[in-house]
């Protein structure tokens, strides 16, 4: 994780937003998104599978799960990434697919459990939420290989500081394996179609 | 006390010191040292990943400059780690072609990342439809994304080499470039990491504006 130091003095405080535009474009990588059904399924290390499924605790055991990461206090894209996640939950259950959206939160500090709880609910009744914290979240994030950058977050600033973050999201299988990797942003059109015309990937 | 219009400068060379290091960060990317020494075909400025809208991934290495004609032995070589090591070779003259060499051989703890000699295998799991293309200052490589095992680690650099090829072996016999040079170990991760598309809310508010 990449902090930058607050710069408190008015004078400073005139150049902060040019420069950490600056930044930020530099930060991004420019690949493009890409919809991936694996030919060699990859199975979740069991941490992860069995945290995921402790989100729909009375689940299905046919139940798919669609699994994004993101923050709520992100403004634009990750409400983006929930929206089209809330309605592929919704193309599922019209094409008969057992299927539960989760969101995990890469931002425990801010996102609370009543805060995520709020958050979700502005989407759907179908969504669920995953709050992990230190370690176990670190161990998560790399099953999925999540990046994230976290900037201007530092002792003096534990509110009001900016996450980039990868938008890769991922179709798990209910014997807790990827099928699918996809973009939550750009992508989701390619995953209703996958409902509609690959049939034989949820039968299998 | 920085006078004010000292600060502007300042703060750029601060900015691109930090954004340089997230170039470096980036395992999609490496960004080289530029090598005066060398000549402009064969210094390495930098390897970069991308998918193609076709679903393939593409690998654009740049060189300082580019020759028609010289030295036959000299290639651009891309090595890929992924379950084995993978090698593609195109000759840094124009005039020589596009044909690609290509060669794997098993990785192994402790066996050196680009081996000085290179046997065609008989178990060939090398990418169907590599395609490579000479671009300005620079070649493309493209490989299926299908070839790819996402639950693998992968790992690539890039390198300038004099290399014979004499039947099936290639020997190289002078590295004269290499682009992940200095940046110690083999700069593997996992293969998903390919796939991701870092997303900044400034950086979209900016294309909006």
């Amino acid at each position: 994780m990449k902090y930058i130091s607050a710069i408190r003095s008015g004078t400073y405080r005139k150049y902060v937003n040019p420069m950490l535009a600056i930044l930020f474009l530099a930060a991004s990588a420019g690949s493009e998104a890409a919809t991936v059904l694996l030919r060699r399924p990859i199975p979740l290390l069991p941490e992860a599978a069995a945290r995921l499924n402790q989100v729909h605790a009375d689940r299905d055991l046919r139940m798919w799960q669609l699994v994004v990461f993101g923050f709520a206090h992100c403004k634009d894209v990750c409400p983006a990434s929930l929206a089209n996640l809330s309605m592929l939950v919704k193309a599922g259950v019209a094409e008969r697919i057992s299927l539960g959206g989760i969101f995990v939160t890469i931002d425990p500090d801010r996102d609370t459990d009543a805060i995520l709880s709020q958050y979700i609910r502005a989407f759907g009744t179908d969504l669920g939420y995953l709050r992990l914290e230190g370690g176990e979240l670190e161990r998560f994030k790399a099953a999925f290989s999540v990046e994230t950058a976290f900037y201007t977050k530092n002792a003096g600033n534990m509110l009001n500081y900016q996450v980039d973050h990868s938008t890769t999201a991922f179709l798990i299988d209910p014997a807790g394996n990827i099928r699918v990797i996809f973009d939550a942003l750009t992508d989701a059109t390619d995953i209703e179609d996958l409902f509609r015309k690959n049939r034989t990937l949820f039968e299998s | 006390m920085i006078p004010p219009g000292a600060l502007l400068p300042l703060l750029m060379v601060f900015s691109l010191t930090v954004s340089a290091m997230q170039i470096d960060a980036d395992p999609r990317t490496i960004v080289s040292f530029m090598d005066k020494g060398l000549s402009p075909e064969l210094d390495i400025l930098s390897v970069t990943t991308d998918i193609s809208p076709e679903d393939h991934l593409v690998f654009q290495v740049k060189t300082r400059g580019e020759r028609a004609q010289g030295e036959v032995a000299d290639h651009l070589l891309l090595r890929i780690l992924h379950g084995k090591v993978y090698v593609f070779l195109i000759p840094i003259n124009k005039e020589n072609g596009n044909k690609v060499l290509m060669y794997e051989t098993a990785l192994q703890p402790d066996y050196p990342l680009l081996p000085q000699v290179l046997e065609q295998s008989r178990e060939n799991d090398m990418p169907r439809h590599l395609k490579v293309e000479r671009v300005a200052r620079g070649v493309e490589f493209t490989l299926p994304l299908e070839w790819i095992d996402f639950g693998k680690d992968f790992g690539f650099d890039a390198y300038t080499v004099s290399a014979q090829v004499q039947g099936d072996t290639l020997e190289i016999s002078r590295v004269h470039d290499q682009a992940g040079k200095g940046r110690g170990g083999s700069n593997k991760f996992s293969a998903v990491t390919l796939l991701n598309k870092l997303c900044t809310p400034q950086r979209l508010r900016a294309g909006r504006d």
